[in-house]
């Protein structure tokens, strides 16, 4: 079966003033369809640019390098700013931020904010003007009474502030799927949440997957909620793919040396609070061979000679390590 | 033995005088909380946002004044005091905040903020100042040499233990430790929980350590309370608590937190509604409008914390009578399919 997203061998490198940061070296993902992918990985592993070079938004001063992002049979990487605009962006890709009050507007409705999205990526019906304005805002009317908020109908003559973190994170999840998107991008969608207002928006989240037939790429950094919500799960260790496959697989036996040291951090699996000695390489001065040989329990001097093939655990999930190569 | 005590005390925020203006209650964001704090314990306070677990860390302090109940540091009485005076007979309760780089001065360096704190409780000689400063920056897994260095040339991390080093230096025995490891990666956050056990043992600290990672919680405590709209709702030790919640509340607590290997299967009920107000607290028990076993008295009467077990307490009027009911009241699926 032909992947929804599939994300090739993507490198990436942003000029900064202290020198090339080479942010995305080797990541590669497969999405299929009507599947939740985990994508996790610690702060400045690259989560952020990976998302953003999906959604063709790359920072000033970024590349790609090398690589190349399937979507439905296409690379996006060959298309114009404009061709993302009209096609991709909202339309088949849509987006959920990780703080729905940033992403929100105080100034305007929540109604206005809403329905630029449906003006702008909304596919054409063949109506026109006020009758297309009143089907989009009909549709989102629709949407948000399915996501729960409370009082839909009034809903979008309200400004952010009067809605709850919570609440307002189905508003943003409503607009992510406004346009009928195939494939729905969301970043921490909920670290700005209480546990019980988590919890009902990752049940939303999986019932919308079946109910809308999307796929979702789900970047956290929570084992927790990727063991909740995700079906599989791509490890990602400064800016590369260290380890992808089921997520019961991974998490019921990991296979990189990091994904066992980073799941042995977890209080619900730590024997002893050690962490991980050392520090994730800078994107400025990354070492030759393995970039985790630094910091690995079992490195062996073909570590830190060349870089690591990608190899397959017994399980079935892709390993980038020696001892799988 | 009981090193803190605190009886029935109450704590409210803002609100304002109407001359001209309309009269704005203040809000009352901790009502009638009894704790004790045994000399050496690791006491974690639990709750959602705004459920009053910071203003209740900060009235223990003496950085907020209690506006009812009684406060006792080693059998003395510390309470009624305005907040200068709180801060001076509370001198061994110290607060790390939760915010460790916003906490520090960026203009300062590190060795100077931390000097500073010394030279307030009276060491005049700098030389001590400075060698008490590097000696308790290696003490917290830093360079003693690092006291040169600016707030902005540390990690997160590094951050959490600057902090600590700086509270430490005044030989506390209480530390308020306010969410210590938000917002830090997973493998920083065991070296700063790993930190945390080892300091308290080589300076008999005691912790109170409000958190909402029930991961964390379960791990690290000896008992933990559990807080809702401002009161105390569940507390016991802590794996009592976590073999047998009993409040509806801390159960569906326990069951919403995302957990490693999977929540208990039995535990999917779902809360209605979203995290409440302090600002608009009714008659009854707090948590009735959310609870599924929600009973008339509820909506009257205010629980009262009693005893379940040994050292459990719940305040509920419900759950304590028939803890099975809730499962099958609301059962709802697991978020991850079975595939």
């Amino acid at each position: 079966m032909i992947p929804l997203l599939d994300v090739r061998a993507l490198k990436v490198s942003i000029r900064t003033d202290e020198g090339l940061a080479q942010v995305l070296d080797d990541v590669s993902l497969t999405l299929q369809k009507g599947r939740i992918l985990g994508v996790v990985g610690e702060s400045g592993c690259g989560k952020s640019t990976l998302i953003r070079a999906v959604m063709g938004i790359l920072p000033r001063g970024a590349r790609v390098d090398r690589g190349e992002i399937w979507f439905e049979g296409e690379n996006l990487l060959t298309f114009s700013e404009d061709e993302l605009n009209r096609t991709v962006r909202s339309s088949r890709i849509g987006f959920i931020p990780q703080d729905p009050l940033l992403a929100l507007n105080p100034v305007f409705k929540v109604g206005t904010q809403l329905l630029e999205v449906m003006r702008w990526h909304a596919p054409d019906d063949g109506t026109r003007g006020s009758e297309r304005k009143r089907r989009h805002a009909a549709r989102l009317v629709e949407l948000l009474r399915r996501m729960q908020v409370p009082d839909p109908d009034g809903a979008l003559g309200r400004f952010p502030h009067q809605f709850s973190g919570g609440q307002r994170q189905r508003l943003l999840i409503a607009a992510a799927l406004a346009c009928s998107p195939r494939l729905v991008i969301a970043d921490e969608p909920t670290t700005a949440l209480d546990v019980t207002t988590q919890h009902q928006i990752l049940l939303l989240l999986r019932e919308l997957v079946e109910e809308f037939g999307i796929s979702l790429l789900f970047v956290t950094h929570d084992f927790g909620v990727v063991a909740e919500l995700c079906d599989d799960l791509c490890v990602i260790y400064a800016g590369q793919t260290v380890e992808a496959g089921k997520v019961g697989a991974i998490l019921d036996a990991p296979s990189h040396p990091y994904t066992r040291a980073l799941l042995a951090c977890h209080p619900d699996r730590a024997t002893s609070f050690i962490g991980i000695p050392g520090m994730v390489p800078s994107p400025l001065s990354r070492p030759a061979g393995c970039l985790f040989a630094p910091r690995c329990r079992d490195v062996r001097p073909a570590c830190l000679e060349a870089s690591p093939p990608q190899g397959r655990a017994r399980s079935g999930v892709e390993v980038r390590c020696v001892q799988y190569a | 033995m009981t090193l803190l005590s605190i009886r029935d005390v109450s704590a409210l925020l803002g609100g304002r005088k109407g001359f001209l203006r309309r009269t704005v209650p203040p809000v009352r964001a901790v009502t009638d909380v009894s704790l004790d704090l045994k000399e050496g314990e690791i006491l974690s306070l639990v709750g959602e946002s705004g459920c009053g677990k910071t203003t209740l860390g900060r009235t223990i302090v003496g950085l907020q004044r209690e506006s009812a109940g009684e406060i006792f540091l080693d059998g003395q009485s510390v309470d009624g005091l305005p907040v200068e005076a709180a801060r001076q007979v509370r001198k061994a309760i110290q607060y790390v905040h939760q915010d460790a780089g916003a906490a520090l001065d960026p203009w300062w360096s590190i060795g100077r903020t931390l000097a500073e704190g010394l030279l307030i409780h009276g060491v005049r000689n700098a030389g001590e100042r400075r060698d008490r400063v590097a000696e308790m920056l290696s003490a917290v897994g830093l360079d003693p040499t690092s006291g040169r260095r600016y707030p902005h040339e540390f990690s997160g991390g590094q951050l959490r233990r600057v902090a600590l080093a700086r509270i430490l230096l005044l030989q506390p025995r209480v530390l308020v430790l306010d969410e210590p490891t938000s917002g830090l990666d997973m493998s920083v956050q065991a070296t700063v929980l790993n930190l945390l056990l080892e300091l308290r043992e080589r300076f008999s600290l005691t912790y109170l350590f409000i958190s909402h990672d029930l991961s964390v919680v379960e791990r690290l405590s000896d008992r933990v309370a559990i807080m809702y709209l401002g009161r105390i709702v569940e507390t016991a030790p802590a794996r009592e608590l976590f073999a047998h919640p009993t409040h509806p509340y801390t159960r569906i607590l326990l069951a919403a937190a995302p957990r490693l290997n999977g929540r208990r299967a039995t535990d999917h009920i779902a809360v209605r509604g979203d995290p409440p107000s302090a600002a608009a607290i009714h008659a009854g028990c707090a948590f009735a409008d959310r609870c599924p076993l929600v009973e008339p008295i509820c909506r009257s009467t205010v629980p009262r914390l009693t005893d379940t077990a040994l050292a459990h307490r719940v305040a509920c009027h419900v759950s304590t009578v028939d803890s099975a009911a809730i499962v099958q009241t609301a059962s709802v699926g697991a978020v991850r399919r079975a595939s």
